[in-house]
């Protein structure tokens, strides 16, 4: 059975303080039903991916909230798996379309952080790691910059290397209108900005954005449009602490390899990626983990160019989470349209050339849960 | 509110278990920007600290200023306020790290 893209959309991602939940999941939706071409009646089931309305807006039980917006009484779930909540909704969809229940599915995936304060987002964020970790005053920068600190100390990696992934991503955004931040950035910028935990900057880091995405995927054939034809997640200890390593994300590892070996295809088959760089070193492991480089080889790889537009394996086409923003239900959703325009050269002055075989990799937490989908054209 | 007496008083009753452990600094960062409660400390460090007794934890690293922080660092837990509480909350007590003299 083909698992197929019908039908994307979303919104624009940033700062919307014009824009309600609602307001935000309506456009996503609407955008994608129409992009799809499909009539509505024939959407057998809502997916909703979203981590914060209940810390931040009292909203729990999207999936009527979607449903609502449709107009119809179709089943609808919510899932959540923090910043993995796109990847893993997409997973769980094509689950229900592989079993047969369901033909047609929409998965939406939604955030609103921008109404609310740094501390208060930050403390919500927290939800995705553990009591240990919130007990230790850590944040999500936090978690990240031991991760850093620890690949800084082992393989070598510079403050520069990761600089270059947010120059490159910004460079990306530059490019994409729907991205939060449109402007090029300078590895100067990166390295002096203010501190956020160190080694991390301000520009090493993600930001608090809102938006929404949503793609129509079906069972029925549809020779137009990409198919997924590899999805997997994995899960791996919610502590950082507890993990086998500090310098791998194994979750990361095990949904690529489980992905890879559905599809039938290795890393080295990959045009474009896009990948959870939700921090610069985020980045960097995913290359290590996804096996576009050896382990230790992140740093490298950056610095060579290969993942820039015009590289070997262009990753982020979008800008990633660090130019095109963060809204972290959407953030999963947001990948797999990416890497479908990409795959239908629909990606404008991003499009990578001749791309037939695209990768998305969405991280939830510190590397807790991982989710990889592989889509061909 | 997850600072509230029964809460608390759980995770109390098994504070002691991690008194005396003494371990090593196995990565670690200086956070300036922090979460809810712990607005004040900043800039304050935090380490995954792996034991003696081959058990790990992510803590805050005390009494010490973060340019003395290396990994391998050798430190030994302590009892310590955890956070700030609002007027209407109990402290929260827990374990954090300090250098081994």
């Amino acid at each position: 059975m083909k698992i197929s893209v019908i039908g994307t959309g979303m919104t624009k991602f940033g700062e919307l303080w014009d824009k309600s939940l609602f307001d935000l999941a309506q456009e996503a939706l609407k955008s994608a039903l129409e992009n799809s071409q499909i009539d509505p009646e024939k959407i057998d089931a809502v997916f909703v991916a979203n981590m914060l309305s209940g810390n931040l807006l009292d909203q729990n039980h999207l999936g009527p909230v979607m449903t609502s917006i449709l107009g119809k009484n179709v089943p609808a779930f919510a899932i959540e798996a923090a910043c993995a909540s796109g990847g893993t909704a997409t997973h769980l969809a094509i689950q229900s379309l592989l079993a047969g229940t369901y033909k047609n599915v929409l998965v939406v995936g939604i955030e609103k952080m921008t109404d609310d304060t740094i501390a208060d987002v930050t403390t919500g964020l927290m939800g995705a790691a553990s009591e240990e970790e919130r007990s230790a005053g850590l944040t999500f920068p936090g978690l990240y910059a031991m991760l850093a600190n620890a690949h800084m100390q082992k393989f070598k990696t510079t403050g520069k290397q990761l600089a270059l992934v947010a120059v490159k991503n910004h460079f990306n955004g530059s490019l994409n209108p729907n991205a939060q931040f449109q402007n090029k950035i300078t590895i100067e910028k990166v390295l002096g900005s203010t501190m956020v935990a160190n080694p991390l900057t301000l520009f090493d880091c993600s930001p608090i954005t809102d938006g929404a995405a949503a793609i129509v995927i079906s069972s029925q054939d549809s020779p137009d449009n990409p198919s997924i034809t590899g999805s997997a997640v994995a899960t791996d200890h919610i502590s950082i602490s507890n993990r086998l390593s500090m310098t791998e994300l194994l979750a990361t590892k095990l949904s690529a390899q489980k992905a890879y070996a559905q599809a039938g295809i290795s890393a080295k088959d990959i045009d474009v990626a896009e990948v959870h760089d939700c921090f610069t070193i985020a980045e960097i492991l995913a290359y290590e983990d996804l096996g576009f480089c050896a382990k230790g080889q992140g740093g490298k790889l950056i610095s060579s160019g290969a993942t820039q537009l015009d590289g070997k394996i262009p990753v982020n086409t979008s800008g990633g989470l660090k130019a095109c923003g963060h809204p972290v239900g959407a953030t999963g959703i947001k990948q797999i349209i990416e890497v479908t325009d990409q795959l239908k050269g629909k990606a404008g002055k991003r499009q990578v050339k001749n791309a037939k075989i695209g990768l998305t990799h969405n991280v939830g937490g510190s590397g807790a849960t991982a989710a990889v989908h592989i889509l061909q054209i | 509110m997850t600072k509230n007496p029964a809460n608390l008083w759980r995770k109390s009753a098994r504070l002691t278990q991690n008194l005396g452990k003494v371990g090593k600094v196995a990565a670690f960062t200086t956070i300036h920007s922090a979460p809810s409660g712990y607005e004040h400390q900043v800039p304050y460090s935090v380490g995954i600290i792996r034991f003696e007794d081959g058990t790990s934890r992510s803590l805050e690293i005390v009494d010490t200023a973060a340019k003395n922080i290396k990994i391998g660092l050798k430190v030994q837990t302590v009892v310590r306020r955890i956070g700030q509480s609002e007027p209407e909350e109990l402290i929260e007590y827990g374990i954090k790290v300090k250098p081994l003299k």
